[in-house]
C-alpha cells in the first residue's frame, strides 16, 4: 500500500459532494457510472436522511395548511385558493395581504409597503401565515412593534398585480363565528 | 373539552383537557405550559368561539374556551 493511500482515500471522500446522491445508471444503459462502493468509499448516509427530512417537512406543512384553512374566513379561503394569498384587516392600520413566503410577506394594500415579522421558533409556512393573520387582526401593536418595513419601491410585479386584483374584488366581511361552510373542512 | 394548540416545527402540538377531575393532571400540565410559553413572549388567541364571536387575544388560562392557538414569540425578519 502506498504511504499516502489513507490521505488519498480521505480526499476522494471529501471531494464528493455530500448533498448529491450517487446516481445509478438506468438498466440497460451503456454508461460507466461508478457507485461509491465500487471505488472503495462507502456512500454517505445522506439519501435516507434527506428523504426523511423532506417527508417530515411535507407532513408538517400539510398539517399546518389544514389548520390555516380551518381558521380562515370563507372570503380569505377563497382568496387563498384563487391567488395563493389572503387579505386581513388590521384594526386602525388598514388592509394587508399575507403572501406565501417567509420574508417580507405582509403587503400593505394601500401603501404597497412590505413588512417582515417571523416567529422566533421555526414553523411551517402555513403556520407562519396563520400567526401573522392572528396578530394583525387581534394584536396589531405587537406585530408592528417588531416588524421590519420596506417601502413600496421594493414590491415586485407580483405584489403590484395582486394589489390591483385584490383591490378590485369587493370587500368581504371578516370571519364571524364561521357559520357557513368552513365546518365541513374540519 | 378544550384544545390548546402550540405552533411548532411539526405544525402544532395539541393538548386537550376539560374541567373534570379525570383530566386534572392534563389541565395542570397544559396550564404550566401555557404560562411558560406566554412568559417567553408567545401570544395566545381564542379561536372558533362560535355564536358569531370573533377571535380574541387571551392571556389568562382560566378564560380559555374551546380552542386556543398559541403563536411563538415574533421577531422582525
Amino acid at each position: 500500500m502506498h504511504a499516502f493511500e489513507p490521505l488519498m482515500r480521505l480526499w476522494r471522500g471529501l471531494s464528493r459532494p455530500w448533498s448529491l446522491p450517487a446516481r445509478e445508471a438506468p438498466a440497460g444503459s451503456a454508461g460507466s457510472t461508478q457507485t461509491p462502493a465500487a471505488d472503495g468509499c462507502a456512500a454517505p448516509p445522506t439519501d435516507w436522511i434527506g428523504e426523511a427530512a423532506a417527508a417530515r417537512s411535507r407532513a408538517s406543512e400539510a398539517r399546518a395548511r389544514k389548520l390555516l384553512c380551518r381558521m380562515l374566513s370563507p372570503s380569505q379561503l377563497q382568496e387563498l385558493e384563487t391567488h395563493g394569498c389572503f387579505t386581513v384587516e388590521a384594526p386602525g392600520r388598514g388592509r394587508f395581504c399575507i403572501l406565501p413566503r417567509t420574508t417580507f410577506n405582509v403587503f400593505h394594500m394601500q401603501t404597497g409597503n412590505l413588512y417582515c415579522c417571523n416567529t422566533e421558533a421555526f414553523v411551517p409556512l402555513s403556520d407562519l401565515m396563520l400567526a401573522q393573520k392572528l396578530l394583525l387582526e387581534h394584536d396589531p401593536d405587537r406585530f408592528f412593534a417588531v416588524a421590519n418595513c420596506r417601502p413600496e419601491v421594493f414590491a415586485g410585479p407580483w405584489e403590484q398585480q395582486l394589489r390591483r386584483a385584490l383591490n378590485r374584488e369587493p370587500d368581504r366581511t371578516p370571519r364571524q363565528g364561521q357559520a357557513s361552510g368552513l365546518h365541513s373542512l374540519r | 373539552m378544550k384544545t390548546l394548540r402550540i405552533l411548532d416545527s411539526s405544525g402544532d402540538r395539541v393538548f386537550t383537557f376539560d374541567e373534570s377531575a379525570a383530566s386534572a393532571k392534563a389541565r395542570r400540565e397544559a396550564e404550566a405550559l401555557f404560562t411558560r410559553v406566554l412568559s417567553n413572549g408567545a401570544t395566545a388567541f381564542k379561536v372558533n368561539r362560535g355564536e358569531g364571536r370573533s377571535d380574541e387575544k387571551v392571556a389568562d388560562f382560566s378564560t380559555l374556551e374551546n380552542e386556543t392557538v398559541v403563536v411563538p414569540r415574533v421577531v422582525g425578519g
